[in-house]
């Protein structure tokens, strides 16, 4: 009976992780944290410690502003142990110029974050599934704009393990 | 209703909960303006999904939605088709579908800006992942272009998502969603911020001065 009404919650609960997480993301449907932690190379949280933007040029042709977000590694909860990881991002700013890229999260240093990531076409990593792979933290280890806890992404991604 | 079904429904409040408390903050922006009106875009209706002569329209009816369902100061024009494929800062807003995936995401926009000025806007519909419509009928399992237009070019106008459910720039959508196409008071608040209303809108008097003989 316990394991059922348990099941029962999991159930409910996890539907409404995935559909609140699609709160924070630009306008797609969501994927649930678990798949996006199925779908990384690596999901780590940690602390901007440096944001360099450079221009470059994507395999579309489009010429951009991409900012090389350094990450101080706190947690480690999929792929290798790291003290910390480069991940680049669409988006930043050169002297007065800024792109602003919809779908993603831009950063400074001393954001938190989680980053789920895969390795992009130069090598680099990247955000998985873009917007959806970068969730900013706030004080208190909610995920802004959503709700759900930083507690939320570490037990689903344990589901993966 | 059995034991079990009562005590399921009971334990799914706190789940019901994590939603009722989401934060109830409404529309953002980056305060950012284009300082000439209107803001002129072309589109490459090169598609996977439609006729291109069905795409022209509903982009331009997803543009429009800001215009014509708000007194706000905006407006877009449309300056053609064009044959480029690529986005930056060059001076051309174009919308583009691009027979590429993004992740999840089904459209981006980017936009540049400098200060408190927009400087040049492009949208990128990611056309390989997701299946495209235009009008209100006959989606299925995929995105009318007329609400996603809408979204997007909301951003191109500096609004940035809202938390409000239901309101165009909420960042969420559903397949088939025929609503965004539509602004929310929350919405309509937002690129009044940025766009303040038009003087001489019908019902509005301003200044008025009356200056005996």
């Amino acid at each position: 009976m316990l394991r059922t009404l348990f099941t029962a919650f999991l159930r409910v609960a996890c539907f409404f992780i995935v559909i609140s997480s699609g709160h924070i993301l630009a306008q797609d449907p969501p994927v649930p944290l678990v798949d996006r932690a199925r779908g990384s190379e690596r999901v780590v949280v940690g602390r901007v410690t440096a944001v360099n933007p450079v221009w470059q040029t994507n395999e579309f042709g489009d010429r951009l502003i991409v900012s090389i977000v350094s990450v101080a590694v706190d947690e480690t909860l999929r792929g290798p142990a790291q003290g910390a990881v480069d991940v680049e991002v669409e988006g930043g700013t050169i002297g007065e110029l800024t792109l602003h890229v919809s779908d993603l999260e831009s950063f400074t240093p001393g954001d938190r974050g989680v980053f789920y990531l895969k390795r992009g076409s130069r090598g680099l990593l990247v955000p998985h599934l873009r917007g959806q792979g970068l969730l900013k933290l706030d004080r208190s280890d909610r995920v802004r704009g959503s709700n759900f806890t930083l507690a939320d992404v570490r037990r689903e991604a344990r589901r993966v393990q | 209703m059995t034991k079990t079904t009562t005590l399921a429904l009971l334990a799914m409040i706190p789940a019901i909960g994590l939603v009722l408390s989401q934060d109830t903050s409404a529309y953002t922006t980056n305060g950012a303006t284009w300082a000439q009106l209107p803001v002129p875009y072309s589109i490459n209706t090169t598609n996977l999904d439609l006729p291109e002569s069905a795409v022209e329209p509903a982009v331009i009816a997803g543009a429009d939605t800001w215009a014509t369902q708000s007194s706000a100061a905006v407006s877009l024009s449309y300056t053609g088709s064009s044959a480029q494929t690529t986005t930056g800062y060059d001076g051309l807003n174009l919308v583009v579908f691009r027979n590429a995936s993004s992740g999840s995401a089904i459209a981006t926009t980017y936009y540049w800006s400098s200060g408190n000025r927009l400087l040049d806007a492009d949208i990128v519909f990611w056309d390989a992942a997701f299946r495209f419509f235009s009008g209100s009928t006959g989606c299925s399992g995929g995105f009318y272009i007329e609400d996603i237009a809408a979204h997007e070019f909301g951003h191109a106008l500096g609004m940035g998502h809202s938390a409000v459910a239901g309101a165009t720039m909420y960042p969420s959508t559903s397949s088939c969603n025929a609503n965004n196409r539509s602004l929310d008071a929350d919405d309509i608040a937002g690129i009044l911020f940025l766009y303040p209303a038009r003087t001489g809108v019908p019902g509005q008097i301003r200044n008025v001065r009356v200056v005996g003989s």
